[in-house]
């Protein structure tokens, strides 16, 4: 038995056969589709790179370091983080899971576990990023002028906490030591630690020329007063290829 | 896949929307007639007037024949509809009241134990029916569209989330609470569970 279209279908193909609506073509979905993708592959690469920029960064300065200084090396820890690039990374996670919602179906998921594993593979693919050569060329490149547009990000800041710093000592002097601060080895980049009775020193530092410390006190200028000096180890890591190999060439 | 039926082989509502891909327009014809019934029940959960109902179908049949390209035959093409048909539904109320433009909706964002789908499902549908016809409008929305959905149109819970866009296990959790909440309802209006 046929049964007798109803209105609403009979309105319906009304207006589709008057051609008041037209189906829209397969090739423009495949084009939209296509350039989603190519954004939501860039907006990842993006978010990977300023999340390894920034781990490079806390590489760098050896801010890490601080962490391992009791309470208040934590506090410098965190005055000392990038908080520009921070707010980035954690802006582009939250972009990241909002974008990949529809295309990945993330809403069968609860949010909390679809951000944490956009951030693991973020962080993730930061973290190796940040492993390779990439950023001491780009930062060579942003010095003599050759990176435009992200050169900034590379223009040296050191160690963001000012009453922080992570290096090796370089010279023994009567009143302490200078000390090369990592990220910015430079001759006048040089700090003068100066140490009194009340600087609480690990037991066992000697404070002798190539030790690697962390150093909390009010600093002057260039000058740092310190309150505790602590022992730590060089972790940046070494790079699959030296970047002064690059440099001098 | 096409169904059986007294030696008649009828198309599913996939091979019909693939049908009008490839330009049998006329083929629209018969998903709307399939749909019609199903959505207007859809609509009723929505607590529009006919007249507002009749004018929001004729808008979602409209939108989905100009994105049926959009739609992969190869899979159901159920949700696709209702997906259009939820998202037409909720701009309408927005238009109506003034939605918030941002709000956090907690029960997406923790995971919550997975609430397995019922064995006895089709035992309680009658009586679940009855209990939405009279209690259901007093229902918040979130909990009302997802309880329409699982026992007004058999959908699954996968099916459910992917037309609201909520984790799976949140469909669970609405539900259950959707039925506690429509029992307290009924109990208040003197209706017995």
């Amino acid at each position: 038995m046929k049964h007798a279209p109803s209105p609403l279908s009979q309105e319906v193909m009304k207006k589709i056969e008057e051609g008041e609506v037209h189906m829209q073509s397969r090739g423009r979905y495949r084009i939209v589709r296509l350039a989603l993708w190519g954004a939501f592959v860039l907006a990842v690469g993006l978010v990977v790179y300023v999340t390894s920029v920034l781990l490079f960064d806390l590489d760098d300065t050896g801010a890490w370091a601080l962490a391992g200084a009791g309470p208040e090396g934590w506090q410098a820890f965190v005055l000392s983080l990038p908080w520009m690039f921070l707010g980035v990374v954690v802006g582009g996670i939250f972009l990241l899971q909002r974008a990949g919602r529809n295309e990945f179906s993330l809403y069968r998921r609860p949010l909390v576990i679809t951000l944490a594993v956009i951030t693991l593979f973020v962080v993730g693919g930061g973290w190796l990023a940040a492993r390779t050569s990439l950023h001491p060329y780009m930062r060579h490149g942003a010095k003599v002028g050759m990176i435009p547009l992200v050169g900034g990000m590379y223009a040296h800041r050191g160690m963001a906490f000012r009453n922080a710093a992570v290096g090796t000592i370089v010279e023994s002097l009567p009143s302490g030591f200078g000390l090369a601060p990592w990220g910015n080895e430079e001759e006048d980049a040089r700090i003068v630690v100066t140490v009194n009775p009340n600087t609480r020193v690990t037991p066992g530092l000697s404070l002798l020329v190539g030790e690697n410390v962390v150093v909390l006190g009010e600093r002057q200028e260039n000058m740092v007063t310190a309150r505790i000096i602590r022992t730590t180890q060089d972790r940046r890591r070494v790079r699959l290829m030296d970047p002064q190999w690059m440099m001098r060439r | 896949m096409a169904i059986t039926c007294a030696g008649t082989e009828i198309p599913s509502d996939a091979e019909v929307a693939q049908q009008v891909q490839q330009g049998n327009r006329w083929s629209f014809r018969l998903l709307v007639e399939r749909y019609t019934p199903k959505l207007q029940r859809y609509a009723h959960t929505f607590l529009f007037t006919v007249q507002e109902r009749e004018d929001l179908l004729q808008d979602i049949f409209l939108k989905a024949y100009i994105h049926l390209q959009q739609y992969d035959p190869g899979r159901p093409f159920s949700p696709w509809i209702y997906r259009i048909a939820h998202n037409t539904f909720v701009n309408a109320i927005r238009a109506k009241q003034r939605a918030p433009v941002f709000s956090v909706d907690w029960d997406t964002v923790f995971p919550h134990p997975f609430a397995k789908e019922k064995t006895d499902r089709p035992l309680k549908q009658k009586e679940i029916i009855q209990e939405l016809e009279e209690c259901m409008a007093e229902l918040e929305e979130k909990y009302r569209e997802p309880l329409a959905l699982y026992h007004l149109q058999e959908m699954s819970y996968e099916e459910i989330s992917d037309i609201l866009q909520i984790p799976v296990s949140t469909v669970g959790v609405r539900i259950t609470r959707a039925r506690a909440k429509l029992k307290t309802i009924c109990l208040a209006k003197g209706i017995t569970v």
